[in-house]
């Protein structure tokens, strides 16, 4: 019986991943760390426990001429990862994954307004299609810095701090609503923005706090819509106004792909979605105008969101009675 | 109960292995049929262990790398051999029939000639 050694099966020789290129020392470095780049598929919690036993299992089962994974072994890694994020997902009740994709959410929608403050610290640079008059930087950048903190202490802190950050950002939106435009621009989004920021100090759980992996998301916000406003402008592509919202798109896009194994990320884009479309339909009871035009959008995605729940209920583990 | 399932669980049956030697004696129980992938391997392995059919049986750290070596318990065992005997009786289905029809057509001939 084999219990131990390199393989010698003929399938390993295979010249797909073997070459004569570098040294058998230099190879076999670069298949570890290729096969520690699989590994990433499984969930973090996973890796800890399980990948040095599944990277030194797998570098066994690999011939020594070979640089890259076998297809095969590539293959299961992703099932097996993909297998192994589900199973993690159904440890956790419904309640805890649904709170952390609307957390997310929320804090997608605030890192909008993020990237518009930090927009408005530097408005020279930003082209005049997209100028806002009458923005000082200041408080644009105060407002930003209030605003990111809150973000970043609903993934990072304790509950007394996420609700003291919220308020804090609270009060920057609004002062710098009402130094922009007084009292009536207070109103609409600007309501919106602290509501946002309430639910995610609402939402901040008791002891510890999500895992920071989530982050990505807003990230992704503010890093594409200050490329956009500073770099290539909202007339990239020719789409106009839909330029904004390719990032959005795209996460929206990867939440499809990504339900099965988990709808978090599906529930986390339909809640920014949801909270956006929000923001005509609130300044128009608001302030009188009639602007109800994203409703049938706000129907759509409440439609959506109704499936992709019920999906994240299957995924969680039963509530704990 | 799918192959690689049968033929991890049968690895085990002499005594406990760690991956990389399951992987091998499955590969060779089944006569080179099943060849596992690292990734379907631990799968299977975590599968297994929470329903309890594998266990961990030691740890040691080889080239700066953990190991662990795997058994069967008691319940996995019989679980395996269960599994065998149904395979057996589905196999005896057809064996036992080509064999009487092997029988009855040997009678033929022979009343026959």
């Amino acid at each position: 019986m084999a219990t131990g050694g390199g393989p010698s099966g003929s399938e390993d020789r295979d010249p797909a991943g073997a070459d004569r290129g570098p040294a058998p020392a230099d190879r076999r470095t670069l298949l570890e760390r290729r096969s520690r780049w699989l590994l990433r598929l499984y969930p973090a919690a996973y890796r800890d426990g399980r990948g040095e036993e599944i990277v030194g299992t797998l570098l066994e089962a690999t011939s020594e001429d070979r640089r890259w994974p076998r297809l095969r072994d590539v293959r299961a890694l992703a099932v097996g990862g993909l297998k192994a994020r589900a199973v993690q997902n159904r440890q956790r009740t419904v309640r805890a994954n649904l709170r952390v994709a609307v957390m997310a959410g929320l804090a997608m929608y605030l890192s909008y307004w993020l990237a518009v403050y930090v927009a408005g610290i530097f408005p020279q640079f930003t082209p005049p299609s997209v100028r806002v008059p009458g923005w000082t930087s200041a408080i644009a950048a105060v407002t930003a810095l209030l605003v990111a903190a809150a973000i970043l202490l609903a993934w990072t802190a304790p509950r007394i701090a996420v609700l003291a950050g919220a308020v804090a950002a609270s009060v920057g939106v609004v002062a710098f609503a009402f130094v922009i435009g007084g009292p009536a621009a207070i109103l609409g989004p600007r309501l919106l923005q602290v509501l946002a920021l309430v639910g995610l100090a609402a939402l901040a759980p008791r002891a510890g706090h999500p895992s920071r992996h989530w982050l990505w998301l807003p990230g992704v916000i503010v890093a594409s819509m200050l490329l956009l406003v500073y770099g290539v402008g909202y007339e990239w592509l020719g789409l106009g106004i839909l330029t904004p919202a390719l990032p959005l798109f795209a996460m929206a896009a990867l939440g499809v792909l990504w339900v099965v194994v988990d709808a978090r990320l599906m529930v986390a884009v339909l809640t920014y979605l949801a909270v956006t479309a929000l923001q005509l339909p609130v300044m128009a009871i608001l302030t009188g105008y009639w602007g109800l035009s994203s409703l049938p959008f706000l129907g759509v995605v409440l439609a959506i969101s109704a499936p992709a729940v019920w999906l994240l209920q299957r995924q969680s583990a039963p509530a704990v009675s | 109960m799918r192959e690689p399932t049968y033929f991890v669980l049968a690895a085990l049956l002499d005594k406990p292995l760690h991956g990389y030697a399951i992987i091998k004696r499955a590969e060779e129980l089944s006569g080179g049929r099943v060849r596992l992938a690292t990734g379907t391997l631990y799968t299977a392995l975590d599968r297994l262990t929470d329903e309890g059919h594998v266990r961990l049986v030691s740890e040691e750290v080889v080239a700066g790398r953990i190991r662990r070596s795997y058994g069967l318990t008691d319940d996995g065992a019989d679980v395996l051999r269960a599994e065998a005997q149904r395979m057996a009786a589905a196999a005896q289905i057809v064996t036992g029939a080509a064999a009487s029809t092997r029988s009855s057509r040997l009678g033929r001939q022979t009343r026959t000639a």
